[in-house]
């Protein structure tokens, strides 16, 4: 790799001002220092706007980008930039791009991968990985990717076939590939973006509704060397007291996995990262649960969030949000919003169910609050203690109007903290099921399949006297008091970015994007993108110009559903489509 | 808000309350987490080389019935080996024979044939909604106009990006009751 003549930046003592336009101005003209994404620049994200170096933006999960040059004064003169089509986006583009001085990676189904201009959209370089294609075919979780990880001069990506590979930043070559998971026996690959922390890409394999033990998995980020596997369904031996958790055998088929990129904190070397729900979703044990039924016990480390030791994957604490989680309202969500307030530290994270947990560094619950208005799956939940409250345990027969509905009170696509405004911005599901609880058994021959454990349709209406619908909401996120909420006739699947401009834009379901004032949730502007959004959201500079970039393409499983709830335009929107599209002023 | 200072709710709760553990099989220690045992290969220069992998194979295999008091049949579980196990093949008989069917394939119906109601609520009723009976992430089936031999073609290849292929998962005698099933569903 040929030397850069231009000193590093952070090897220079200069003030933030002059280092943020000595970027500017390298990005022209230093396409070396692609090569020296390392530790430093992705703790040291936030200060560095102009990039967008992890999914979550940065380790602390705001999805917020500090640039305002496009602002809640100008961004009615946003328009489209340029956009870049993607060959064979069955179900859609779901993932992140990624920006790293000037230059945009993403991914789309089927492992591809793309490097772009930021500022032109020309195309770098393509990389197609070989997959598997029997076996994707076999696939339901299939065959889009959520995202992607750089660092050390690798893009790093997990493949539907159960491999993590680094493909080189500059010249979209293979560097190397790890199998991790085999996928041919277990059905189920990767399909989340993996997480680089010093010197490991973490990434945890698709579980839940699949019978087998979850594992997450820590790779040496250069070598690509297996470093750890830390099992979420019963811990890795019989020594762990999670193993007791599971009445008989169900450990070994008991779902979990951690199939989303968590976040990081730098300060006590702790990943934090959610866990998947255990299989089978619904248990015939229904109030018995602790002594009978499919899987009995709390089934640790299901729906629960973990802080994890980067180095050796141990636990160092955890909370399960839901014991015995008997609705697949898993706490897989990557988004642990890393938060300070009155000389403490915090850390929020949104449970499917539809309640955020609010923790201290160690998982400490501090309070619990509910950001959707149709729950029934418990009572409440103890904002003290995280005790569930009025538990909606059903047995075998059939149940009316569960609440949320299996595709959850939030789902996977994130939400959005802005530092200026103080507020989490999230989008909430209001939805609920019927379902008729029936005995399964779990399918491992000749390959795995799912273990749901009843059929189920999804509801019209709600109990609350309304319709299946969503919103967005900005809440205090300490407390859940709403500032301010718009409804969504159809629930926004993608997620949403916040900017210093004061902006928060939420791309919806029906194709179009739109920018809100982050203080009163008046909206400022929209575009039509053509097709509806299931992925996500960054802004970043190029060549000194911000630009707002959004994947567009339908067809993700949640999406699967409006056609049948809603009609058109969903029953004649593409599913095998996606374009990533990009703004500027 | 008020923090709770000292205490945790993970710490607290007692992993032991499950009360009744049926005897299980012994996980086996040793049979873990090798980290050298997959290969990688650092591709060099222009063209991509195929990586080295080691295949560690899984080895599934009957192991003896659930002891729970509440389950119905003979249900049983197998014991799936993590991708980075060294290898270690259990001996084939040490836990009591099973029923005529493989353990962990699809459930048989008392006639032994495939039980597409219990086959609906572990995987199918995934997409079509209600036992099939109504529209979801995929069509109704009930009262479908295709023919057998369209469904069964669908069964058998699926649709890229919207159905798995079935094909390998089900005999021809199954993909026989699923369609017997399809055609007799009515309104719940």
């Amino acid at each position: 790799m040929k030397r850069s003549h231009i000193p590093r930046l952070s090897r220079m003592h200069v003030p933030f001002a002059v280092a943020a336009l000595a970027a500017g101005i390298l990005v022209a003209t230093a396409p070396a220092r692609a090569a020296d994404i390392d530790m430093q620049r992705l703790v040291d994200a936030d200060k560095h706007p102009a990039d967008w170096l992890t999914y979550h933006g940065t380790y602390k999960s705001w999805h917020y980008s500090g640039l305002d040059q496009i602002n809640a004064n100008n961004v009615k003169n946003l328009r489209v930039a340029w956009m870049h089509a993607t060959p064979r986006s069955n179900r859609g583009l779901q993932g992140f791009p990624l920006v790293a001085d000037g230059v945009l990676y993403y991914s789309g189904s089927y492992n591809q991968l793309f490097a772009l201009d930021g500022a032109t959209g020309n195309q770098l370089w393509a990389y197609k990985q070989k997959l598997n294609e029997d076996l994707v075919a076999k696939q339901t979780h299939s065959p889009y990717n959520r995202g992607i990880a750089i660092g050390y001069g690798n893009i790093y990506m997990g493949t539907l076939d159960g491999k993590l590979v680094a493909v080189d930043m500059k010249t979209g070559k293979l560097n190397w590939e790890t199998k991790l998971v085999e996928s041919e026996k277990l059905t189920v690959g990767f399909t989340g973006a993996p997480l680089l922390v010093r010197d490991k890409v973490i990434i945890g394999s698709q579980g839940g509704e699949w019978p087998y033990r979850g594992p997450i998995f820590g790779v040496d980020a250069k070598t690509g060397k297996l470093a750890w596997t830390f099992f979420t369904v019963g811990g890795n031996d019989e020594n762990d007291p999670a193993r007791k958790t599971w009445g008989g055998d169900s450990w070994k088929t008991g779902g979990g996995g951690g199939w989303m990129a968590g976040g990081y904190d730098p300060k006590s070397n702790t990943v934090y990262w959610g866990t998947a729900n255990p299989a089978p979703l619904y248990d015939w044990g229904g109030a018995d649960w602790k002594t009978t039924g499919a899987r009995p016990g709390d089934n640790l480390y299901t729906t629960s969030v973990l802080g994890l030791d980067p180095d050796t994957g141990k636990v160092k604490f955890y909370h399960q949000e839901l014991p015995h989680d008997a609705w697949d309202f898993d706490s897989a969500v990557g988004e642990f919003v890393m938060l300070e307030k009155g000389g403490k530290e915090y850390i929020v994270h949104p449970n499917k169910g539809g309640f955020v947990f609010v923790y201290d560094r160690q998982l400490k619950v501090q309070n619990v609050w509910p950001g959707v208005k149709n729950i029934n799956f418990v009572k409440s939940i103890d904002p003290k203690t995280g005790e569930l409250i009025g538990r909606r345990d059903m047995s075998e027969g059939k149940h009316q109007a569960l609440c949320p509905y299996i595709a959850g009170g939030f789902s996977w696509n994130a939400g959005t903290y802005s530092p200026t405004t103080g507020l989490y911005y999230k989008v909430g599901n209001e939805w609920c099921m019927d379902l008729e609880v029936i005995k399964t058994t779990p399918i491992l021959e000749p390959m795995a399949q799912l273990n749901i454990g009843s059929n189920f349709t999804v509801n019209k209406t709600t109990p609350d006297g309304g319709k299946a619908r969503g919103h967005v909401s900005a809440f205090d996120p300490f407390t859940g008091k709403v500032k301010w909420e718009v409804e969504y006739p159809q629930p926004p699947l993608a997620s949403l970015l916040s900017t210093k401009g004061n902006l928060v834009f939420v791309p919806d379901a029906r194709g179009w994007i739109h920018a809100l004032d982050a203080r009163t949730g008046k909206e400022l502007w929209s575009h039509n993108d053509g097709q509806g959004h299931n992925g996500g959201i960054i802004s970043y500079m190029a060549k000194g110009k911000q630009y707002v970039a959004v994947m567009t393409g339908w067809g993700g499983l949640a999406g699967d559903d409006y056609k049948a709830i809603w009609g058109e335009p969903w029953a004649s929107m593409p599913t095998d489509q996606g374009t990533l599209v990009v703004f500027g002023l | 808000m008020a923090p709770s200072e000292g205490w945790r709710p993970g710490a607290g709760r007692d992993p032991t309350r499950v009360v009744a553990v049926a005897p299980s099989e012994r996980d086996r220690p040793g049979a873990g987490r090798d980290p050298s045992c997959v290969a990688i290969d650092k591709a060099g220069g222009e063209s991509r080389s195929r990586p080295v992998v080691f295949r560690v194979s899984i080895t599934v295999r009957a192991v003896g019935t659930l002891a729970l008091a509440f389950v119905l049949g003979a249900s049983m579980s197998a014991l799936a080996q993590g991708p980075m196990s060294s290898g270690y093949k259990p001996n084939a008989a040490t836990s009591p024979p099973s029923a005529a069917q493989p353990p962990t394939a699809a459930a048989k119906d008392a006639k032994g044939a495939l039980d597409v109601n219990k086959l609906f609520a572990s995987t199918c009723g995934w997409c079509h909604s209600n036992g099939g009976r109504t529209a979801g992430k995929g069509p109704q089936l009930m009262g479908t106009t295709l023919t057998d031999a369209e469904i069964a073609n669908r069964i058998r290849n699926g649709k890229p990006g919207q159905m798995p292929a079935f094909g390998s998962a089900f005999s021809d005698d199954d993909i026989k009751a699923i369609i017997r099933y399809i055609r007799d569903l009515k309104e719940a």
